[in-house]
């Protein structure tokens, strides 16, 4: 159903390109005299960005047409926004090659707007190259550095440090100054600048936006009765989300192993990603970042010990073995016992079917926002408006690398985990204005709500500005959400965002190496092959022999770019 | 006279001309990427990063040899390799035996024996992922009857390559059965009439006619099988990911990730070169083995 919704509501922005005359006239008949001209005049001062918001680059009555449509409706989030009025791009001809990973997810918007786009600026073609997400990255790369046929990358935002400060992609700064860029001042600033910034530049346009939340079964967590026995179990009443780790390894212990959703079957505490070679150190890390990272004494600013989780800035020491870390290699250890059986061979895309179709039923979960949108699909889901939602638990004390000595005092860490896909242009593109205007089409907040609020069904977009969190009534009527959930969720996603010290990825060149270790670690840790300890120790050793292997000086130069502080 | 000599000169060609595309495409594509990658392992060179190949000597190599992942994953691949073979060519020799008869039912099971061959490696993996699922996996529910519980097959690191290897011998004991039975299928039957004549029981003929008359094929198979099970990628990267820890890499796991994840061509290129050694000294005792028998 929402599916048709989505059909129809893309039929008729296509149709209101075709037949504006009709459209005018409608609009005339419902409007007053007086809002017309209000209309026209707001126009008037923001045609550019309406102009380009509504893509209509077929004819000059098409353009006016559109933008009065859409500036009244953005106006509020759009205001300030004064790029140069766009000029209207005709690329007749014009074909472009997108690789991206196999779809739908990701690759389905291309497919969707592609169409919509050549017929707006008369490019011939957009075709899509479809790679699986474990060739992705070497593929991408042998391009880049050999064959040269793709125009269009649309990859993970932390690859930025090979990519990006690889120099195979094109800074977009001047594109932005010629085409302007719709909505810019709409993407949350964590999103603008930690992720489509490296350096001083503008490399990506943003896709998707990705940070993990907690999730928790309402039918669980906020069950008085469940609550006073929790209680009597363990002396003290849980908070409602958990405010820290310890809080979740309490209440997972709590619900695991028995009947608590009564449906026959056993459940169990908490469902995590642990499988190795899928996305487990991400999930690491939300829980070891709470105990290691701290706290800035500005929002925002980081130094050599403030802000920090991977490497010490001045020296490029790892901080894997660090207190911080060892306490999450363990806690990590300890989720795994509260877990379902088997839950070690978990990818992610299990976490989310299992989690979402109650199969079996577990308390609480940590995914990015994937879980919540599948939860609302009424193919898959068993939890629709059971689940509760809310940023990544803390930790009751951190380490003071500084003072050498823990601090007892509650800290919670938020982290863009993966940050999102981006879309980049490369440098060996032969029509790098085309791509560039086609990424920022896809972007464009009246055709990325559309994908965001379908984001964990098909397109795999989860939001990344301002409007795709006040939107409540497109993810009400087109997501299928509950108004109250919609709102928990958004709020639970926007909470990291607006959090100046957000913890980004790792975005330095070498990171899949740097992840491998990690990755083999904390699966060591997991099947008792190291104590948490030493596994830290083994991957701290790792960290430093890339770290040397591909320069040390070279490398601190990057990390300190990508943490923005002067190299 | 003259018209002779210049034809004798086309003729000389015309065989070069025929074997050139055949010629071309070998050195293309076989020759010069193994003398390349040989002179690629004596150079640290990380191929995503601007800077130009190091010449590093043997580096490269002693480098391999103090590393603790590169000897497990060389400890694993020959594990696989010398237990997997030998449960495959067990089970595919006694196949061979006992369907060695006429009849719909033994048509009907030589069939079905040598399906699991005919299928995609990657696809039987996922299917023996899930049969392993502690959860709700069919074979771990059929274990669990005799062990009491399910068995972490894939996340214990001492199973985890054990249940590679059951994957593998599940798929490969086909290929030996279908060498195997066609070995016994050729070989003139006179000899085992005249066994017959003389009284000797079923595990005699087994053991003085059948194994001796097939041993060379035995061989050849065991070598062909042993060799490709060394190769061994498909089934680790799906059911284990090479994990728990990278305790259940294999060689060219490995060498995947020192080339396609760490992008360390001069490194990766050194280990699949030590590999590539030893596998040719093991295979040339095993041909040494073979002709010796054959002559015998």
């Amino acid at each position: 159903m929402n599916d048709n919704n989505y059909c129809k509501k893309g039929k008729r922005l296509l149709e209101n390109q075709k037949n504006i005359s009709k459209n005018l006239t409608r609009r005339e008949a419902l409007s007053t005299t007086g809002k017309v001209v209000v209309g026209v005049a707001v126009a008037g001062v923001v045609a550019g960005i309406g102009g380009y918001l509504a893509g209509s680059a077929a004819g000059p009555t098409i353009t006016i047409t559109r933008t009065v449509e859409r500036t009244v409706e953005r106006t509020v989030t759009v205001t300030g926004v004064a790029p140069q009025p766009p000029a209207v791009p005709k690329f007749e001809g014009v074909e472009l090659t997108v690789a991206t990973q196999t779809g739908p997810y990701i690759a389905e918007p291309v497919y969707y707007w592609r169409g919509s786009w050549t017929q707006l600026t008369g490019a011939k073609a957009v075709n899509v190259v479809e790679i699986p997400y474990a060739e992705l990255f070497e593929k991408v790369m042998l391009d880049l550095k050999v064959a040269h046929s793709y125009d269009i990358l649309i990859i993970p935002a932390d690859w930025a440090g090979d990519i990006m400060g690889g120099g195979y992609v094109l800074p977009l700064d001047d594109f932005i100054k010629k085409y302007g860029f719709p909505g810019w001042e709409d993407i949350v600033p964590t999103v603008r600048n930690k992720i489509l910034s490296w350096g001083d530049k503008v490399y990506a346009t943003p896709y998707d936006g990705d940070c993990h939340i907690f999730y928790w079964r309402k039918d669980a967590l906020e069950v008085p009765e469940y609550q006073d026995k929790f209680r009597d179990q363990f002396g003290y009443r849980y908070n409602v989300p958990p405010k820290t780790w310890e809080e979740v390894l309490d209440i997972a212990e709590f619900f695991n192993g028995w009947d608590w959703d009564k449906d026959g079957n056993p459940d169990y505490g908490i469902a995590f990603c642990f499988r190795r070679g899928s996305q487990t150190p991400w999930y690491f890390i939300d829980i070891a970042a709470q105990y290691t990272v701290m706290p800035p004494d500005i929002p925002g600013r980081v130094d050599r010990y403030r802000g920090i989780f991977y490497f010490d800035p001045e020296t490029m020491e790892a901080l894997c073995d660090t207190p911080g870390w060892v306490e999450g290699f363990r806690l990590f250890r300890e989720m795994l016992k509260r877990a379902p059986p088997g839950a070690i061979n978990w990818s992610s895309g299990d976490l989310r079917t299992i989690f979402v179709s109650a199969s079996p039923s577990c308390a609480m979960a940590v995914d990015w926002a994937d879980i919540g949108v599948i939860s609302v699909d009424p193919t898959i889901s068993k939890v629709k408006d059971k689940l509760g939602f809310s940023r990544l638990p803390g930790a009751p004390k951190y380490y003071d690398r500084e003072r050498g000595s823990w601090v007892e005092q509650f800290n919670q860490v938020s982290i863009l985990n993966f940050g999102g896909w981006v879309g980049v242009v490369s440098k060996w593109s032969k029509n790098p204005e085309a791509a560039y205007h086609f990424l920022s089409f896809l972007a464009s907040p009246e055709r990325d709500i559309r994908d965001v609020v379908e984001g964990g069904r098909k397109t795999g977009r989860n939001p990344y500005r301002y409007s795709h969190f006040t939107d409540i009534n497109s993810w009400v009527t087109y997501g299928g959400w509950s108004r109250e959930s919609a709102d928990q969720y958004l709020k639970a996603i926007k909470s990291v965002y607006d959090d100046p010290n957000a913890l980004t990825d790792l975005r330095i060149p070498g990171q899949p190496e740097y992840w491998d270790s990690l990755d083999i670690a904390i699966s060591e840790v997991l099947t008792d092959l190291r104590t948490p300890e030493d596994s830290a120790k083994w991957v701290k050793r790792q960290w430093e022999e890339i770290t040397d292997k591909r320069g040390r000086d070279q490398q601190k130069k990057l990390y300190r770019e990508m943490l923005g502080l002067p190299s | 006279m003259r018209f002779s000599v210049r034809r004798i000169r086309v003729d000389n060609h015309i065989p070069m001309l025929l074997l050139a595309p055949c010629l071309g495409y070998l050195f293309f594509f076989t020759i010069f990427p193994a003398i390349y990658s040989m002179g690629l392992s004596l150079f640290s060179w990380h191929f995503i990063t601007d800077e130009a190949p190091t010449f590093v000597g043997i580096d490269n190599f002693t480098r391999a040899f103090n590393d603790l992942r590169f000897l497990v994953s060389l400890r694993n691949t020959f594990l696989i390799g010398v237990v997997a073979t030998s449960v495959e060519l067990l089970l595919g020799l006694f196949l061979a035996l006992y369907l060695n008869k006429s009849g719909l039912f033994f048509s009907i099971a030589r069939i079905i024996c040598l399906l699991p061959m005919m299928a995609t490696p990657v696809g039987i993996s996922w299917s023996w992922r899930m049969l392993f699922n502690e959860q709700y996996g069919l074979f771990n529910k059929f274990v669990g009857l005799f062990t009491g519980s399910a068995l972490p097959f894939l996340s214990d690191p001492n199973l985890a390559i054990f249940s590679i290897i059951l994957v593998d011998a599940w798929q490969w004991t086909s290929f030996m059965f279908l060498l195997t039975s066609a070995a016994i299928q050729s070989f003139p039957k006179e000899p085992l009439e005249a066994a017959d004549v003389f009284g000797a029981s079923e595990w005699q003929k087994i053991r003085y006619i059948i194994l001796p008359m097939i041993s060379p094929v035995l061989l050849v198979a065991t070598l062909l099988r042993f060799l490709e099970a060394l190769k061994i990628f498909d089934s680790v990267f799906v059911l284990t990911g090479g994990g728990p820890g990278y305790s259940s890499e294999t060689i060219t796991f490995y060498t995947y990730f020192a080339t396609m994840k760490f992008w360390s061509l001069g490194y990766a290129s050194a280990i699949a070169y030590i590999f590539y050694a030893i596998t040719f000294v093991l295979s040339l005792m095993v041909i040494v083995q073979v002709r010796g028998r054959l002559r015998g």
